[in-house]
């Protein structure tokens, strides 16, 4: 009877040291407790809500899923490059080059887009607006032969297989197979955490416009011109299309920087290639000037290496066809006044942003 | 298997009632842009004054309030807040414009159609952020953040001042009204009946020819002055606003 329970004693060790449930079929993942815990985004005063698709709530664990997602190579046919690539916390979430080179070492033809934000983008993502949603969004650089180059068949077995992101994917979507693992989910668990991917709330500019500090003397003419406020000064033009908050409209528009001799001239189509129509051709989608600072070099295609240049570009007026926007026209600041706004572009610099824990690499 | 079918006749008849509700219609307010009397289709080239050329590019506007005041003087709400844009790019459309139905409207006669250019001052007090994404308001591309408005009315485009026929219009122009100031009531004063159980349509025309001085009213130089969305400097915007009444026009179909 001893020798029995023993024996019995033993097994139950044995079976546990397994870390298998004998009643569990290979890849099971019912064992795993799931009950994902709902994520607050921390939204800074003034901003407007976070909408999140009915079909993709944020919760603690996709967003910690995503994240790691984001940050892990695996999503690359080599293995070498993540969606963190290109998007470089310290950058802004942009890489610092005028367009951006994939796995196989290919530039692209656009520059990579600052995800500060990302989440508020209802209108199109993409310079050319051609994903409706972050979901929509992340799943084309998988695939992209200038980018990660890989496949999603391939890209789903990967992660199946993998030791960790089955359960991962169980904590986060209650999935009870790995073989339940989609890229499907994978996109969404990545449009998750790029949503929490928000402005602190703690840069000059949010700071001044809560009546929290001054801004310096020049700094002040800056934003005076930025939003055409002083009769004295300038109108730079610059809120019509980077208004507040966001400091972006979520427009696309021809801002004259391509010397064409008609809108069907463009190198890049932008907008009209997807939409087809030939007036939207050379429109891009107006960038956040968050962080700006930070996310050189500038344009879709990054041909402005300093925002010195970029000034530059639009007190210059730049090129005119059809469907330039009618505010790009010649500003006429004088070489103070473009310091001065320089100076007040700079006070958008979100440095806590940048090195928030919660957005950097979790490997 | 008689009373089911009994059932199922007073089940017919209740929707069959339901459906044709007693005294009330439906009313389509249509709004479309003309130049002149041609559809204004954008990037059409038209003859302006001074021997220019224009070309619009965008033209659009709020309304607010918009309703039907009964002969005792109140007011049947059909809308508190419409954005209507006019901005297209083919001729089908520039002909139908934007249309509003509404349904449930009370049948009877009315003295007049109402409403505003502009946001009524309550909402006009709110800010983009206060609004979900798929709300007009919530278009931080119009408001103006330093003049706490919204912007009530766009017209954009293109004037030609050469006139050299290459079709390359050579100046952009940016006309934005707003500010409680600038809301601007328009009441057609005319009757208006909504028929039992049927539609009825007004359309508004918006002459943009009319509205820019060209044919009548306070000529816009467009060249002297090609952008003035600054409500501390006003003499275009108010040019506009004294020019819309002879270039808004209606006809009840």
């Amino acid at each position: 009877m001893l020798r029995c329970l023993v024996i019995g004693i033993v097994l139950l060790v044995l079976s546990a040291g397994c870390g298998e449930d004998p009643f569990v079929e290979p890849g099971d993942l019912e064992h795993i407790p799931f009950g994902a815990t709902p994520y607050t985004p921390q939204i800074p005063q003034g901003f407007p809500q976070l909408e999140q698709p009915a079909s993709n709530p944020m919760t603690v664990e996709g967003v910690w899923l995503g994240r790691k997602l984001f940050f892990d190579p695996i999503l690359s046919r080599d293995s070498t490059m993540s969606c963190s690539s290109c998007h470089l916390q310290a950058s802004g979430f942009t890489d610092a080059l005028p367009v951006s080179e994939g796995v196989d070492g290919i530039a692209g033809k656009r520059s990579a887009m600052s995800l500060i934000n990302a989440g508020f983008m209802y209108n199109g993502l993409f310079w050319d607006g051609r994903a409706a949603s972050l979901e929509e969004q992340a799943l084309l650089p998988v695939e992209d032969p200038i980018e990660l180059h890989d496949t999603w068949d391939n890209v789903e077995a990967k992660l199946q297989r993998h030791p960790d992101y089955p359960a991962d994917f169980r904590r986060a979507f209650g999935i009870r197979d790995k073989e339940e693992i989609t890229r499907d989910l994978t996109v969404r668990a990545i449009a998750q955490f790029e949503r929490t991917l928000i402005s602190t709330g703690q840069s000059r500019f949010d700071q001044f416009m809560r009546g929290e500090i001054f801004l310096e003397e020049n700094e002040f003419n800056g934003f005076e011109m930025y939003f055409d406020i002083s009769g004295e000064l300038p109108d730079a033009e610059c809120a019509h299309c980077h208004a507040a908050p966001l400091l972006t409209t979520n427009g696309f528009r021809n801002n004259g920087i391509e010397d064409v001799a008609t809108i069907d001239d463009f190198p890049d189509l932008g907008l009209g290639a997807v939409t087809g129509d030939r007036f939207d051709n050379g429109k891009f989608k107006i960038p956040t000037l968050r962080n700006i600072e930070y996310t050189a070099p500038y344009m879709h295609d990054g041909r402005f290496a300093t925002l010195e240049e970029v000034i530059e570009h639009y007190n210059s007026g730049g090129f005119r066809v059809e469907n330039t926007d009618p505010l790009i026209r010649p500003l006429g600041l004088t070489e103070q006044q473009k310091a001065d706004l320089l100076a007040f572009l700079l006070t958008f610099s979100d440095t806590t942003f940048l090195t928030k824990e919660a957005f950097s690499n979790p490997f | 298997m008689k009373h089911i079918f009994r059932f199922m006749i007073a089940v017919l008849l209740l929707v069959v009632l339901s459906a044709c509700k007693d005294d009330e219609g439906s009313l389509t307010v249509a709004f479309t842009a003309t130049y002149g009397t041609e559809p204004l289709v954008m990037f059409d080239i038209h003859d302006y004054a001074f021997d220019q050329r224009v070309q619009f590019t965008r033209l659009e506007f709020f309304i607010s309030n918009l309703g039907l005041i009964r002969r005792d003087g109140t007011v049947y709400k059909l809308s508190d807040l419409e954005l209507i844009d006019l901005t297209f790019t083919d001729r089908g459309a520039a002909e139908t414009g934007v249309e509003l139905t509404y349904r449930g409207v009370p049948a009877g006669t009315y003295e007049s159609v109402q409403f505003a250019l502009g946001v009524d001052p309550v909402l006009n007090a709110t800010v983009p952020a206060d609004y979900s994404s798929d709300h007009p308001l919530s278009e931080t591309g119009r408001y103006w953040h330093a003049w706490n408005s919204y912007i009530f009315s766009k017209s954009e485009g293109n004037l030609d001042t050469l006139n050299d026929g290459t079709d390359n219009p050579d100046l952009g122009f940016a006309y934005h009204t707003g500010t409680d100031d600038f809301y601007l009531p328009i009441a057609t004063g005319f009757p208006i009946s909504i028929p039992d159980g049927a539609g009825e349509k007004i359309t508004f025309r918006l002459n943009y020819e009319a509205l820019f001085g060209v044919s009548v009213g306070d000529l816009i130089d467009i060249q002297a002055k090609p952008q003035n969305h600054n409500p501390l400097d006003t003499l275009e915007i108010n040019k506009i606003l004294d020019n819309y009444l002879g270039a808004l026009s209606f006809i009840i179909e």
